[in-house]
């Protein structure tokens, strides 16, 4: 009797394993490597994951989309073009984006990491939410210039995606929003708090000298608005580049005189390796950024005022400074396999 | 009322408000419930210019400026958050209704409200554009698709109203003769959110299971009339938001009536 009952049992164990949902016999466990964890010491996040929440299927489906160049108009360039994982997905080297035919854009590519905490896009602020910030490289004419309509009948033909949609969305059929959703939780999970920075705030590691004399510099002249653990404010500020404005800026989007020059204050972690910097790339290195702060400022109406007055640093200083921003740079994270090109 | 010739008079859009950053849920009942029996209600889009049938192949006059002659390629916009009124005055959310009009692709003319309570109406009320709500709230499907081209992807945020063809008298500054208006904004000063509506005049939609049909008409006409004389050669562009796109949203506030219940 106590064997019958056993069989039942087990037949009944069987059975549900069998009921498992969409898991194919080979599919390995979930991994808890695709789960959006709250890093210690961040705040919330501006995304709201509960309305998108991250799944593996979901990840690797953002993942073939940021590296596939369908998504533009000549099938020539993917996101990944622009946004290196070696240089923490900036286009080092760049000065300003390159899009299809080689036609340049007009703004330094950015760096792609804690976007999940970032409440807007671009340099001018002019995106509002992580879902819709892919439209604008997509759709740009110097970009990837496409339609979000042909973006859609694209993807739908081709034969690999549609498993995809579907375990990640429950759907085959390719939408903008499934297309954006999936956008979000690749690039949601690029998550940067694994430099040696992060590592001497967790107690498991510690400054040189050096670095902890750029540390506190830092703390005094920069922290302002390259607040930490973010190491920006998000911000809009015109930090003395020009006295007339090639680039309107924030007031682009605006229309605001009081907005003319200000750009995003852009975070600061692995900022070692994703020159040139500013808006238009015009800084080759940390060194000629740190130059312009303490000699370059120019004057106009809508300079911030931090700068006003100039930040003073000794040339041993100024080293320090550089020296510290250098433990920013996130190894872990632009090594990371989860992010990089899938092997086709 | 001159060049209207729709079944009964016409009271369209009497009342323009600028919508503020939310829709106007003042006077409004509850969104029916599940257990509320609720019915469809089609509206079927037709354009038309003044008396004229609306084509994309016909020369038509500015009525504000009577030399200016057009001929359009482009005409779509977004209608939504509808509301119907009770015959005893009551403004009755219909839920969830967004719905993207493109005068090229006749399956967008004919739309349906779903979940409308069951009761007599006697006039309808929408927006045209979408809600700062939606406009925040991330990717988007159906009407709000932003595959539609209704959407600024560098300034988030829709494009509420598009309008664009060819006017022989105007040059632009690039050298062509088209007149592009693509009209948004939601935000503060610059919201360009307009509310459409339209009296059902002496007809009665009542609502009951099966659906019954609202005939909608958008005269283009009325987008070049009032409040602003609208000249093409003055303002052969607007692409952002800003004055320009707000004032353009009040001249075509009006251009929607209803021509008859079926």
């Amino acid at each position: 009797m106590a064997r019958v009952l056993l069989y039942i049992l087990l037949t009944g164990i069987l059975f549900l394993s069998a009921c498992k949902p969409d898991r194919a016999p080979d599919t390995p466990p979930v991994s808890n490597d695709y789960v959006f964890k709250q890093p210690d010491g961040f705040p919330t996040p501006v995304y709201d994951f509960k309305n998108n929440t991250v799944t593996q299927a979901g990840f690797e489906l953002g993942r073939k989309l940021f590296y596939d160049p369908a998504l533009s108009k000549d099938s020539t360039i993917s996101c990944g073009t622009c946004h290196k994982q070696y240089a923490a997905f900036s286009d080092v080297g760049h000065h300003v984006s390159h899009g299809i035919n080689s036609l340049l854009g007009t703004r330094n590519s950015p760096a792609l990491f804690n976007m999940a905490w970032s409440p807007t896009f671009f340099w001018d602020g002019g995106v509002t939410h992580l879902e819709l910030q892919p439209l604008a490289p997509i759709t740009n004419p110097v970009e990837m210039d496409e339609t979000m309509a042909v973006v859609v009948t694209k993807i739908s033909n081709i034969a690999a995606y549609r498993p995809m949609f579907k375990a990640a969305f429950g759907s085959d059929t390719v939408t903008t929003q499934a297309i954006m959703r999936a956008f979000a939780q690749f690039m949601g999970m690029m998550v940067s708090n694994q430099s040696k920075y992060d590592k001497v705030l967790r107690g498991e590691a510690s400054f040189t000298p050096d670095e902890q004399a750029g540390y506190v510099l830092f703390k005094d002249n920069c922290a302002a608005c390259h607040t930490e653990p973010l190491f920006t404010d998000f911000s809009f500020r015109n930090n003395g580049l020009d006295t007339v404005f090639a680039d309107e800026g924030r007031k682009h989007i605006t229309q605001l005189n009081a907005d003319l020059g200000k750009f995003k204050v852009p975070g600061l972690r692995n900022a070692a390796i994703t020159f040139p910097y500013m808006h238009d790339g015009r800084f080759e290195t940390l060194e000629e950024v740190i130059v312009h702060y303490t000699n370059g400022v120019k004057n106009s109406a809508t300079l911030d005022n931090a700068l006003k007055t100039p930040i003073v640093l000794t040339s041993t200083q100024k080293a320090q400074l550089v020296v510290f921003i250098k433990t920013l740079t996130d190894n872990t994270f632009i090594t990371d396999k989860r992010f990089s090109e899938p092997v086709k | 009322m001159r060049k209207r010739n729709p079944l009964f008079t016409l009271f369209i859009a009497s009342l323009v408000v600028l919508a503020g950053c939310k829709p106007d849920d003042r006077n409004d009942t509850p969104n029916p419930t599940n257990n509320t029996p609720t019915g469809k209600v089609v509206v079927k889009v037709n354009h038309t210019f003044g008396t004229a049938a609306f084509d994309f192949t016909s020369t038509f006059k500015n009525p504000s400026d009577n030399t200016e002659e057009m001929k359009f390629s482009t005409i779509q916009y977004i209608v939504s958050n509808f509301k119907l009124q009770t015959t005893n005055g009551d403004w009755v959310a219909v839920p969830e209704s967004y719905f993207y009009i493109n005068g090229k692709q006749s399956q967008s003319l004919s739309f349906t409200l779903k979940d409308v309570k069951i009761q007599d109406y006697k006039a309808v009320r929408f927006l045209i554009g979408v809600d700062s709500t939606r406009n925040v709230s991330g990717a988007q499907t159906g009407g709000l698709d932003p595959a539609t081209g209704m959407f600024w992807s560098w300034n988030t945020g829709y494009i509420f109203f598009k309008l664009e063809g060819d006017c022989p008298q105007l040059i632009t500054p690039f050298g062509s003769s088209n007149f592009v208006y693509h009209i948004g904004g939601f935000k503060g000063q610059y919201n360009t959110l307009v509310w459409a509506e339209a009296s059902f005049g002496s007809k009665i939609l009542s609502v009951k299971d099966g659906s019954n049909t609202i005939l909608l008409n958008a005269d283009v006409e009325e987008v070049f009339e009032k409040p602003i004389a609208f000249e093409l050669t003055n303002t052969p562009q607007i692409t952002l938001s800003g004055p320009e796109a707000v004032a353009f949203a009040l001249n075509y506030a009006d251009m929607f009536s209803v021509t008859n219940i079926e």
